[in-house]
């Protein structure tokens, strides 16, 4: 005998699950352009059916249908290449941007780059060695040697100043890092207990992903899920982030720059750069010390204009610090452009003039500079094969999560005449009822 | 695959997005007109043209100190042409001195005229450039020639030195620039035994005596003429050495010229090639304006009505 009203409980779940497919539906329209959204379904399940006796065997009967449950469509797989792709982008698209600042700190190649500072500064020697009684010559390699020495300071100044944005910057980013995996441990909480009640929490969910995928971009992170002995419906999660633990369920632990090891991200490439701008300095510096001692050397064996001898060119002992001796600034007769103590003596300052090409400081300079660009552009060819792969990874990904506004809107049209089927079947079943109801 | 709409516009977004990125990249080629705006552009070449940069700067230079070695060579060789001339001079005048026909007054004259020529060879043995005595070797801010009279007696005495003075017209390429003054006045040359102005100062000496006689005389002769052989040999020797500038500059003078183009074929954009690739890249971001406006806005939503 099948019971009484229960046509009317499978027409009304009907609705309800159409209901809740609209609501659904409606959930990721209104998501659609949410980068971060993972598409919903309301998927649906037929119920236990009942069975009766009827015709001398065990018959089954449907009771309808209901939603056993709303689930997100994400790939963790995807997810995971995604961030491993992405963080090497980012890391390569600093690397690429800063080593242009580190490249645009010597200004080549222009003639108004460091280079010209070099050749003027030598050329002028030659012109000495020609009018070595001359005081406006003397006063013009006193200017020469200012523009070269002021060059060094520049580059040096420079470069210390981009160092310590580094280490400024990675300091920013340590605390936001240490913000978000405070944040994801309060997400791993509401998670659990969303779980442990059925639910799935998707939303919170896209949430957590969408700040690992922010995580991602400081360093390498990996994810590992494990489900708890005890109890199934609880996943426990470890995040770790440039090989430390930083999240473990609801605890998470702050870090410091010395305490993480990237690989990739953000961090890897700042720290990458404090040491390479700390390495380029120091090139500069070796240069800056080899032309200070070279000049200096040939300089002391010389004679002024007044006898003068055993007088250095440079002070300083490296890029920050090089000057031209203030004794020559006082008095430029103090430059020694005499081998011997005769006034119309050039021929110390011809010697000096040569150190550029003896010594091959454009070679030097040249390598400096070519290093750079070199580094530069295979980071930048780098950053473009990350940036052809995340795009790539990512299309997979939103082709897997993102929302399709058309197919929601078949699937509403779908659910709408669902719901009206079933609409339709509770009136059938009134109109039956009140028939049998009308029998008097 | 699944096409979605937030995955279309992204797409979309990222490849207009690469298309403004050459655009920009053609953009500052065309602005700038060279094709390396920064080291990475093309590191090599960033090398090769700094490096041509040098060897220009230097050979500027050297175009420079060579012209600066001309103006040296020509007033040395304008100062030694004026000895020659005046050298040329005192030989007529000293074979006609050496005439028995003359009396001594005629020959006193001859004399007077020799003491003039000679103070102006004097006067030669200082010339200068700006500030330089070009004859001193280099120490040519003093006047390398001085005299004292006494008792109608000069002496000269040579405060030059014989070093030389070089220009740089190359790597580890110098030329002098310089002529040894002292052995011009001062020093005897092969075939006599006195300098040129101590040469002068006897021969007016003699033309006084009035009882030279044409042996004292003709030796005087031979004296001027060793002289003067000397001072020819000397102005070859300049002109010779402007000649090597001549040619070095010419020469410069093309290497700046091949310099220049390589230059501009590692530095300059091809700017007919950066126009037609822009004008494609605008084209292309047309194009793909156009399908956005098309393919973005309509979805299901707007025919479900």
């Amino acid at each position: 005998m099948i019971p009484s009203f229960m046509d009317i409980e499978i027409a009304k779940r009907g609705l309800q699950v159409s209901q809740a497919q609209i609501d659904v539906t409606g959930h990721n329209i209104n998501n659609a352009d949410n980068p971060d959204y993972s598409r919903q379904s309301a998927n649906q399940i037929t119920n236990d059916p009942y069975h009766l006796y009827e015709a001398g065997k065990w018959q089954e009967f449907g009771t309808g249908t209901s939603i056993s449950d709303v689930s997100r469509a994400r790939d963790q797989f995807v997810d995971n290449r995604f961030r491993e792709v992405n963080s090497m982008q980012t890391m390569y698209q600093t690397r690429d941007n800063e080593l242009q600042q580190i490249a645009g700190v010597f200004n080549e190649p222009t003639v108004n780059g460091f280079q010209t500072s070099i050749t003027s500064f030598f050329n002028s020697w030659q012109e000495l060695s020609k009018h070595p009684e001359d005081a406006a010559t003397r006063s013009f390699v006193v200017q020469q040697g200012a523009q070269l020495t002021q060059g060094f300071q520049t580059i040096h100044q420079q470069l210390s100043t981009l160092n310590s944005n580094y280490q400024n910057e990675v300091q920013t980013y340590v605390s936001d890092i240490n913000n978000i995996s405070t944040q994801i441990a309060q997400l791993n909480d509401k998670i659990q207990q969303s779980n442990l009640v059925g639910g799935n929490a998707n939303d919170l969910l896209d949430q957590r992903d969408k700040l690992v995928d922010k995580l991602a971009t400081y360093a390498n992170v990996s994810i590992t899920t494990s489900q708890d002995a005890s109890n199934p419906s609880i996943t426990h999660y470890t995040l770790s982030f440039g090989g430390t633990t930083i999240v473990s369920d609801k605890t998470a632990t702050s870090i410091t720059a010395a305490s993480v090891n990237p690989t990739s991200g953000n961090l890897k490439a700042l720290a990458d750069l404090q040491t390479y701008s700390q390495n380029v300095s120091a090139s500069v510096d070796k240069f800056a010390q080899q032309i200070m001692n070279d000049v200096n050397q040939l300089h002391k064996t010389g004679y002024g204009f007044n006898s003068q001898t055993n007088v250095s060119f440079f002070t300083g002992t490296d890029a920050s610090n090089i000057a031209v001796n203030s004794v020559i600034v006082n008095d430029p007769t103090n430059i020694a452009a005499a081998a011997a103590q005769v006034q119309g003596d050039g021929s110390n300052a011809l010697s000096i003039s040569n150190l550029m090409n003896a010594n091959h400081y454009d070679q030097t300079y040249g390598s400096i500079v070519a290093n750079i660009g070199v580094d530069n552009n295979s980071a930048h060819q780098n950053l473009l094969l990350y940036q052809g792969l995340t795009t790539q990874v990512q299309q997979t990904r939103t082709a897997i999560s993102g929302v399709s506004v058309n197919e929601e809107m078949a699937n509403m049209v779908r659910f709408n005449q669902a719901y009206s089927a079933a609409a339709r079947l509770l009136s059938t079943i009134d109109q039956m009822y009140s028939a049998l109801f009308a029998i008097q | 695959m699944r096409v979605t709409t937030f995955g279309m516009t992204n797409n979309y977004l990222s490849d207009i997005n690469s298309i403004q990125e050459r655009m920009n990249l053609s953009e500052q080629q065309l602005t700038t007109g060279r094709k390396i705006n920064k080291p990475s552009d093309d590191p090599v070449g960033t090398v090769l043209d700094m490096q041509l940069h040098i060897t220009m700067s230097n050979i500027m230079q050297w175009q420079q100190n060579l012209s600066d070695a001309q103006t040296f060579l020509n007033n040395t060789e304008g100062a030694l042409t004026n000895v020659d001339d005046n050298l040329q001079s005192v030989r007529t005048l000293l074979i006609e001195g050496n005439n028995s026909t003359l009396n001594a007054d005629d020959r006193s004259n001859i004399a007077a005229n020799i003491d003039q020529i000679r103070s102006s060879i004097e006067q030669l043995a200082n010339t200068k450039i700006s500030d330089q005595y070009i004859f001193a070797g280099n120490n040519t801010t003093v006047s390398p020639l001085t005299f004292t009279t006494a008792g109608g007696v000069t002496t000269y005495s040579w405060n030059g030195n014989s070093n030389a003075i070089n220009y740089s017209i190359g790597i580890g390429n110098q030329i002098q620039v310089n002529t040894d003054g002292s052995k011009i006045f001062m020093t005897p040359p092969a075939g006599t035994t006195v300098g040129l102005l101590d040469a002068l100062k006897q021969a007016s000496t003699d033309l006084k005596n009035p009882s030279v006689t044409t042996t004292q005389l003709s030796q005087d002769l031979g004296n001027i003429d060793a002289h003067l052989k000397n001072v020819i040999a000397a102005r070859a020797d300049v002109g010779a050495r402007e000649n090597r500038i001549t040619a070095l500059q010419n020469q410069f003078s093309q290497n700046i010229t091949s310099l220049q183009t390589r230059i501009s074929n590692v530095e300059d954009a091809n700017m007919a090639d950066v126009i037609t690739q822009f004008r494609n890249q605008q084209t292309v971001y047309q194009a793909a304006l156009d399908t956005g406006q098309k393919m973005i806005l309509p979805t299901l939503a707007d025919y479900l009505k």
